[in-house]
């Protein structure tokens, strides 16, 4: 169960069955899908030798190419394609839609296709990014709108419930799987997500989630990124979670033209756990781990260079011009890891990171708010610290101490107000409203029952292995729940009358609102001790810090505009 | 299907497709087979009113010829009333007139026909009925209008005809004062031509007879040429008259197959206003047919 090679085997098998030279077809979305698990190289291996947006196509006819498009089945895209097919460019129109199509959009199709070169329609439900094996996420636009009142009925909010639906079947239908599912009862728009699901998987297409039984069920959680908004906000010192907070990781590539002097092929570099194995060995490593890893690598790679520099005989040669592209793809490889890192350091000394980022772990994880909110005062007056990290310590701090003393909490808004000229009154009022301690369902600081304050407790007479990685996520304890079979089912009902009979092997949880890559580790780690449940995380998007204030502030601007009105 | 299990489900809808393909088509053709005679229906009705205009353009064309052709007749019977005008005895263009008289008649013959097939036509059209009232109107109205004009112009002929025998009597009468002789030989009109024939003949010595269709100066010249003739020739004067008499007696067959000529020509006169009298006639019950319309369209004008 592994959803990197369920998608790459839906690519692969739409590929291979048509002969010839073909030209894939994508959209903007099915474009991540398939860059995320097939390469260039791959793509021509499969004779695929034009890529193109269905949305953005040339007028030249190329009869002697077969058409594979590979598309979401949106009502653009079916519109798009009805003017394709009336009037044909290419000799065959082979059409595999991510997900299920309705009638009457083949329907239309059909109508359009007068010319009869459509050769086969299907449906192969690739319809997630896959960026880890056990880490998918939907890449959703307006991600924002998971904030808003479900009541108030936007345009947008069904399209965001049924892109998410849409996400969640076609894991399952790709598992082969139907599960139970499970929401967070105190999230309005989990709620509703969970029984669109339910609906279609039990009622509107009963027959394709008809698979094999499994003895027992596997589980589907959907829960609300507002149950834990801590994690998005906290500086992250593991390899992948890094690279994407402080520079940004889109469909495992991350963007390097705006940090300075980069040669021209390495602009844009992929870091995928699939293809790049140091990065597979590293890349839920902390920080300090990664620096001496690095090392390593590049005296390895030192010494291959030296030992390539050696060259006497005619077989060294014949031995060099053997290894020369291993050679070459290694010495982009070190130098892309060592590029990032350099970069990363560079961040982190300039930002006062590890200072920050102390706090916050403070924040997070141990109690004591007069020392916390000294803390927080101090960093607020620290002339060198970035505005957003100012921003995300007054919002860690509020969720921490709430209601505990609400004028401290108000001089720190006053400072962050006077301080960072780009704040905009009442963020951390909206993050509270929307994620406070009355919305959450989760223990998210572990002080609500006493069995968790005794075990927090426990760890801290234990001591703390790295300072700066104590935080675990509140899915940590969520997936603990489940593997123990703990989870409330007040807290957490399930959907019609599917229960869970004894515990599920296989897990998925959506978070609505998206994931972090923290959480992605915590899942991994979970998974390679092999407890016999295995989980996989999705989400809306994948978040960082940057992302997550940016929603913040959008929802914020949108209900304080419907409210205006 | 164990073979598929192994793989991540997928969901074929190609049958889906091509049987909603299959069915998108055989409505479509089966729309087409009521769609196809009402659709050629509607094709036919397309090329009804395409129909209706060309009748109507192929309508006006030949109006319009007719209307031409009329013009050209009405200028070729001014032309032929001009020439029937001359009352000069000596130039008399009879040829002329009589090829004329001929043109015109044919004219009028065809032009008399081309109407009444016009009539013909527009009354087809209207019995069809699909053509608006105010297409059968207007048609019925060029065709009237063709028809007085054409009525006008034959009148007109007529007029000339008649003119050119009063002319011709006139002509007699003429020769008939200057010539008694002649008059007194033949109660024939024709044969009075004869003494004036002579006359011209003996005053024209040794020249030859000048076609008639000579300038009236021509003739005056021959006079002087005779009377030059008369001067120089004094000497072979004992030999002229000699000379003459046959001449003289080679001109009277002449004379005669002149003097036939001339009433060829009456008679073609007449035969010419005998047949306009019928085509007015015809013209006049066609006219009294449509009388209604025509008073109708006397008040409209």
């Amino acid at each position: 169960m592994a959803l990197t090679s369920a998608a790459r085997d839906y690519i692969g098998r739409m590929l291979q069955d048509i002969s010839g030279m073909k030209v894939l077809i994508l959209d903007s979305q099915t474009v991540s899908i398939v860059s995320v698990v097939y390469s260039q190289s791959q793509l021509l291996q499969k004779e695929v030798f034009l890529v193109e947006l269905v949305d953005s196509m040339s007028k030249e006819s190329m009869a002697h190419l077969k058409a594979v498009y590979f598309l979401r089945p949106t009502s653009e895209n079916i519109q798009h394609l009805r003017r394709q097919v009336a009037s044909p460019r290419f000799g065959e129109y082979h059409l595999f839609f991510s997900n299920i199509l309705k009638i009457t959009q083949i329907q239309v199709l059909a109508d359009s296709d007068e010319q009869e070169v459509v050769q086969q329609v299907q449906e192969f439900y690739a319809d997630f990014v896959a960026v880890d094996p056990h880490h998918f996420t939907l890449n959703m636009h307006s991600n924002h709108m998971y904030m808003l009142p479900a009541v108030a009925d936007f345009p947008s909010s069904q399209y965001f419930c049924d892109r998410a639906v849409d996400g969640i079947a076609a894991v399952f239908l790709a598992l082969k799987r139907r599960p139970v599912i499970r929401y967070q009862r105190t999230s309005d728009i989990a709620k509703r997500i969970a029984q669109e699901a339910a609906k279609l998987m039990y009622e509107q297409e009963s027959g394709l989630f008809d698979f094999r039984r499994t003895e027992i069920s596997p589980l589907l959680l959907v829960v609300d990124r507002r149950d834990d908004p801590v994690t998005p906000l906290l500086n992250q010192w593991t390899y992948q979670a890094m690279v994407h907070e402080l520079i940004g990781i889109r469909d495992n590539k991350v963007d390097l033209r705006n940090i300075g002097k980069v040669p021209k092929d390495q602009q844009e570099v992929v870091l995928s756990s699939e293809q790049d194995a140091f990065f597979k060995a590293n890349m839920y490593e902390n920080f300090g781990d990664l620096g001496m890893n690095i090392k390593r690598m590049v005296d390895e790679f030192q010494q291959l260079a030296k030992s390539n520099q050696n060259i006497q005989t005619i077989e060294d040669m014949a031995k060099f011009v053997d290894n020369y592209p291993e050679y070459r793809k290694m010495q982009g490889n070190v130098s892309k890891h060592v590029t990032m890192v350099t970069e990363m350091s560079k961040i982190v000394e300039e930002r006062k990171l590890m200072l920050v980022s102390q706090t916050e772990q403070e924040l997070a994880c141990n109690g004591g708010q007069v020392s916390a909110f000294e803390a927080v005062m101090n960093l607020l007056n620290d002339e060198s610290i970035s505005d957003i990290d100012r921003l995300r310590l007054v919002m860690l701090y509020a969720l921490r101490y709430e209601k505990e003393s609400p004028v401290q909490l108000m001089q720190l808004f006053n400072k962050l107000a006077s301080r960072s000229a780009k704040y905009k009154s009442g963020l951390v009022q909206f993050l509270l409203k929307q994620a406070g301690v009355d919305k959450r369902t989760g223990d998210l600081y572990g002080n609500r029952d006493l069995l968790n304050i005794a075990r927090n407790m426990a760890r801290g007479l234990k001591g703390i292995e790295n300072v700066y990685t104590q935080h675990q996520p509140l899915l940590f304890q969520t997936m603990e729940n489940i593997t123990k079979g703990r989870l409330k089912d007040v807290d957490y009902p399930f959907v019609g009358n599917h229960f869970q009979q004894g515990r599920p092997q296989e897990v998925v949880i959506f978070i609505i609102g998206g994931t972090t890559y923290e959480e992605a580790r915590t899942v991994a780690l979970h998974n390679a001790t092999n407890s016999g449940t295995r989980f996989i995380l999705g989400g809306s998007v994948v978040l960082n810090s940057k992302r997550f204030l940016k929603d913040l502030e959008e929802a914020q601007r949108i209900s304080r505009s419907s409210n205006a009105v | 299907m164990s073979l598929k299990s192994a793989q991540s489900s997928y969901r074929d809808r190609t049958q889906e497709f091509l049987t909603v393909a299959e069915k998108l088509k055989k409505s479509y053709s089966s729309q087409l087979a009521p769609n196809g005679p009402s659709g050629s229906g509607g094709a036919s009705k397309q090329e009804g009113p395409r129909s209706a205009v060309k009748i109507q353009s192929e309508f006006n064309k030949r109006a319009s010829k007719i209307g031409f052709g009329i013009h050209q007749t009405s200028q070729k019977l001014a032309k032929l009333a001009k020439l029937a005008k001359r009352t000069s005895v000596f130039d008399d263009p009879t040829v002329e007139i009589q090829e004329l008289t001929a043109v015109i008649k044919q004219d009028i013959t065809a032009l008399n026909t081309a109407v009444v097939d016009l009539q013909l036509l527009c009354n087809s059209q209207n019995e069809s009925g699909n053509i608006s009232s105010d297409t059968t109107s207007h048609s019925t109205t060029v065709v009237d209008n063709l028809k007085n004009r054409l009525m006008s112009a034959t009148k007109e002929f007529k007029e000339v005809l008649t003119m050119r025998t009063e002319n011709l009597k006139v002509h007699e009468n003429r020769r008939q004062l200057f010539s008694s002789t002649a008059s007194k030989d033949s109660s024939n009109p024709f044969i009075r031509q004869r003494p004036l024939v002579s006359r011209a003949a003996a005053s024209a010595s040794n020249a030859p007879p000048p076609p008639w269709a000579n300038g009236s100066t021509s003739s005056s010249q021959l006079f002087s040429m005779k009377q030059m003739d008369g001067e120089s020739s004094t000497s072979t004067q004992p030999l002229l008259p000699q000379h003459q008499q046959p001449q003289q007696q080679q001109l009277v067959p002449l004379q005669d197959s002149y003097m036939q000529s001339r009433a060829e020509a009456l008679q073609n006169v007449e035969s010419t206003i005998h047949e306009l009298s019928s085509i007015f006639t015809q013209l006049a019950t066609m006219v009294s047919e449509q009388s209604e319309l025509a008073i109708r369209l006397h008040f409209c004008y």
